[in-house]
């Protein structure tokens, strides 16, 4: 018997579709992926389910599990099914729990809320579920908070109060987007061995075709509200039917043309740059505890050449980068651009030649201004503002690939690819030597990703520019450097041609990353 | 364009229109006594009737709204100014010794109500219009300078802010140009929560006659005056009563609605 059968579900707000004639179907223990841009409907899809949609939005069509239909379910029947029937996991394990109650409280409340048990016999439950989650009671005590645990082990509670209740289906939108590579592959590790052991059905949501691969038994395609292609994961990867389809992994493998222009000239020197916090003191009086963040590194960017660092979260490239754009002060070592010291009192002319591109599409600009004068605020670097400033914001929204038009409008107008364009534009706009590109490409849809790394690519050899490329994605990585560093608490613990480091890495860490980075087959 | 919105500016323009007529005119001189005309109900000639003196209520309350603007406006005013710009260096220099030293100076001030400063200031000044200036303003100090550093708190981590500072901004400009323009919503909508507080204070105040004296008309002492004789006749404290709630009402609303239509994000949209 079929558990979950979506016939013809189709949403819209107010008088947008949001979703039109989605089908899907699940068996008890089957796996399916549902794999799209952002923007596709596949969130839409999970929270149509779960009788979450948002105020305003308006669902029909059918959605038959364990024989009754989702969809015309009243809120009541449906707080029966949600948690108890259908588990669900979110991809923000920073906010998916309430900070001010326990774990081992969060996971047996689940329980107690559905009758399924009494306090004490939920509080044991939830023990036997977070062990099975890889939270052993030696380590893990029911009374932690969940700000005394890492991001991974905080999606792992996510997990185990999902399955508190032995759900037929566990929803999973993006669990893994958030995490590191070697926690991705954990979770997704667990979530595996969790279907096949208590026989689940799990609906994997996720923009990365890579972390389908392998993972689940089939795959399901969106594109703008609608499935554009279904099957066996396996023969949907080996021969993608959808020109969408094709088009995705098409972007998801897209290397841009480079012209490697490396120079012998250097251009930033970095002598074993250390940083260091002070932590709050552990009793009254006590000296400071220091945590050093950025142990000792040392490397060298010559004069048009890509540099990639990568490292999970924690392992001090952020802070570094702070550092090599002057914006804090180093407690040891060095840092030089052409040859003059960087620090946080450097003089502007010096930082005009020192720009760089953020991750957050959004956050990256003030909302409140139209675009030429977010372009234009690096001009504060030189002595007076240049008499064509608008020109010359026109000619850098051309360069980027946009219209001088853009200009004057607000940000709020743009996609999260425009964003980076824009972003790009301001940074080429003091004519800098080093661009900073820290995360710059990670909060993009793949083909908006393969896009903006052909224009970066296309830029660095028009204008003969040099990246310091930071990420924790190795595929991109791979795509626009020319060498590589990687990063893990505060030291650099291997370094050499891209190429070489990620086919041959030699340091133990590099391959733990190499291994755990999930990959398109062939 | 809200309704909330229409309601609260209908209401707050109704408030300074009756304060600015009341500078030249008034349907009856309020400095006036006629006994003989005391307490009657409203009537074609006392459109909302008189006061146990015989004075006209429309007159009285046109000429108190001018007080209790006047307070409120100053009041506020006098928040903002110092409030403000405290807030933003706190937050710029945030966990400093400089940050220390204004929020717990803020604290120190929170720690006195209102009405403590009030009486403090009366002692030594002795009871009028500009000590419950002082008294408001004193208090909207600490207010404005928390919402400020909260609200810049949550900036400075952005993106954008970082991306001012690789352009080489200063703390200061990054404060003047980024910081203060997207901290406007929750200045203006505290700014319109303390001014109808700044209104119901100098109520307050002048109720226990520690705000303006006779023969300044004020909507509190109206208040005041009129609680013997409620009742006599009731629409003597009525109408006052309704003057501080429609005003207070207005000005709420009018904040809710000006933050909303003050988010470039909101512009354009569904135009």
């Amino acid at each position: 018997m079929t558990l979950l059968r979506v016939t013809d579900l189709s949403v819209s707000i107010g008088t947008a579709p949001v979703l039109a004639d989605v089908s899907l179907a699940l068996e008890p223990g089957e796996t399916l992926g549902l794999v799209g841009e952002s923007g596709s409907g596949k969130s839409m899809t999970a929270l149509a389910l779960m009788g979450l949609l948002p105020a305003g939005a308006r669902a029909t069509g059918r959605a038959e599990f364990e024989g009754q239909d989702l969809l015309a379910l009243r809120e009541r029947e449906l707080c029966k099914v949600r948690g108890a029937r259908i588990g669900m996991i979110f991809q923000e394990p920073m906010t998916a729990l309430n900070p001010m109650k326990t774990i081992g409280d969060q996971v047996a409340e689940t329980l107690t809320t559905h009758g399924a048990a009494t306090r004490s016999e939920a509080l044991a439950i939830a023990r036997k579920r977070l062990d099975r989650v890889g939270l052993p009671a030696e380590r893990f005590g029911l009374g932690l908070y969940p700000h005394e645990l890492s991001g991974g082990q905080r999606q792992r509670v996510c997990i185990a109060l999902a399955i508190a209740l032995r759900p037929a289906l566990l929803i999973a939108d993006e669990p893994t987007t958030a995490l590191d590579v070697t926690t991705q592959a954990q979770i997704l590790d667990l979530l595996q061995g969790l279907v096949a052991e208590e026989r689940m059905a799990l609906l994997l949501i996720t923009h990365d075709l890579a972390v389908v691969a392998g993972r689940t038994a089939r795959v399901a395609v969106m594109q703008t509200g609608r499935v554009v292609e279904t099957g066996a994961t396996d023969a949907v990867f080996r021969a993608p039917e959808a020109n969408y389809t094709r088009a995705l992994f098409a972007a998801s493998a897209h290397v841009p043309h480079r012209v490697p222009s490396v120079s012998t000239d250097p251009l930033l020197e970095l002598q074993e740059v250390r940083r260091e916090y002070l932590l709050s003191r552990p009793a009254p009086f006590a000296p400071h505890p220091v945590l050093r963040a950025v142990d000792g590194v040392s490397f060298t960017l010559m004069r048009g050449e890509s540099l990639g660092l990568v490292g999970e979260s924690g392992c001090g490239k952020s802070t570094l980068t702070r550092a090599i754009l002057g914006l804090d002060p180093v407690q040891g070592g060095s840092i030089t651009l052409a040859g003059e010291a960087v620090s946080p009192t450097m003089p502007r002319a010096m930082r005009a030649g020192l720009q760089a591109v953020f991750q957050d599409p959004y956050g990256s600009f003030d909302p409140r201004w139209r675009v030429e004068r977010l372009v234009a605020e690096p001009f504060h670097l030189l002595p007076a503002r240049p008499v064509d400033w608008r020109d010359r914001v026109a000619a850098a929204l051309v360069e980027v690939g946009l219209r001088p038009e853009d200009a004057r409008r607000h940000i709020h107008e743009f996609s999260g690819g425009q964003r980076q364009r824009i972003a790009i534009a301001r940074a080429l706009i003091t004519r800098p030597a080093l661009i900073v590109l820290d995360e710059a490409v990670s909060a993009l849809d793949v083909r908006v990703r393969a896009q903006v790394l052909d224009l970066l690519a296309a830029l660095q050899e028009s204008h003969g520019l040099s990246y310091l490329f930071v990420s924790h994605d190795l595929a991109v990585v791979r795509a626009i450097t020319d060498r590589v560093m990687v990063m893990q608490a505060g030291r650099i613990v291997e370094a050499g041609a891209t190429e070489r480091v990620l086919s041959a890495p030699t340091h133990a860490y590099t391959r733990s990353l190499l291994a755990a980075a999930p990959r398109l087959p062939g | 364009m809200r309704p909330g919105l229409i309601l609260g500016a209908v209401l707050t323009l109704a408030a300074l229109l009756a304060a600015g007529l009341s500078l030249v005119w008034t349907p009856y001189d309020i400095g006036t006594l006629d006994i003989a005309a005391k307490l009657q109900g409203p009537s074609a000639a006392h459109w909302l009737g008189t006061d146990h003196f015989g004075r006209d209520i429309v007159s009285m309350l046109m000429a108190g709204a001018r007080t209790s603007i006047a307070v409120a406006v100053v009041a506020v005013g006098i928040g903002i100014t110092v409030g403000v710009p405290l807030g933003l260096i706190a937050a710029a220099r945030a966990g400093g010794w400089l940050d220390e030293v204004i929020m717990r100076g803020n604290d120190l001030i929170f720690a006195f109500p209102s009405l403590v400063i009030a009486i403090l200031i009366t002692a030594v000044f002795g009871p009028s219009a500009l000590n419950a200036i002082l008294a408001i303003g004193i208090f909207n100090i600490p207010v404005f300078a928390r919402v400020a550093r909260g609200g810049a708190l949550g900036l400075w981590t952005l993106d954008y802010i970082r991306a001012a500072r690789v352009a080489g901004k200063g703390t200061a400009r990054i404060s003047a140009e980024h910081i203060l323009p997207n901290i406007a919503n929750l200045l203006i909508v505290q700014g319109t929560i303390q001014f109808s507080l700044g209104i119901l204070a100098e109520a307050g105040l002048s109720y226990v006659g520690l705000g303006a004296q006779p023969p300044t008309a004020s909507w509190g002492r109206m208040l005041a005056e009129a609680q013997t004789m409620v009742t006599l006749a009731p629409h003597v404290a009525l109408f006052p009563g309704l003057a501080i709630v429609a005003t207070v009402l207005g000005l709420n609303l009018l904040g809710d609605g000006l933050r909303d239509a003050l988010d470039p994000r909101s512009r354009g949209r569904g135009a």
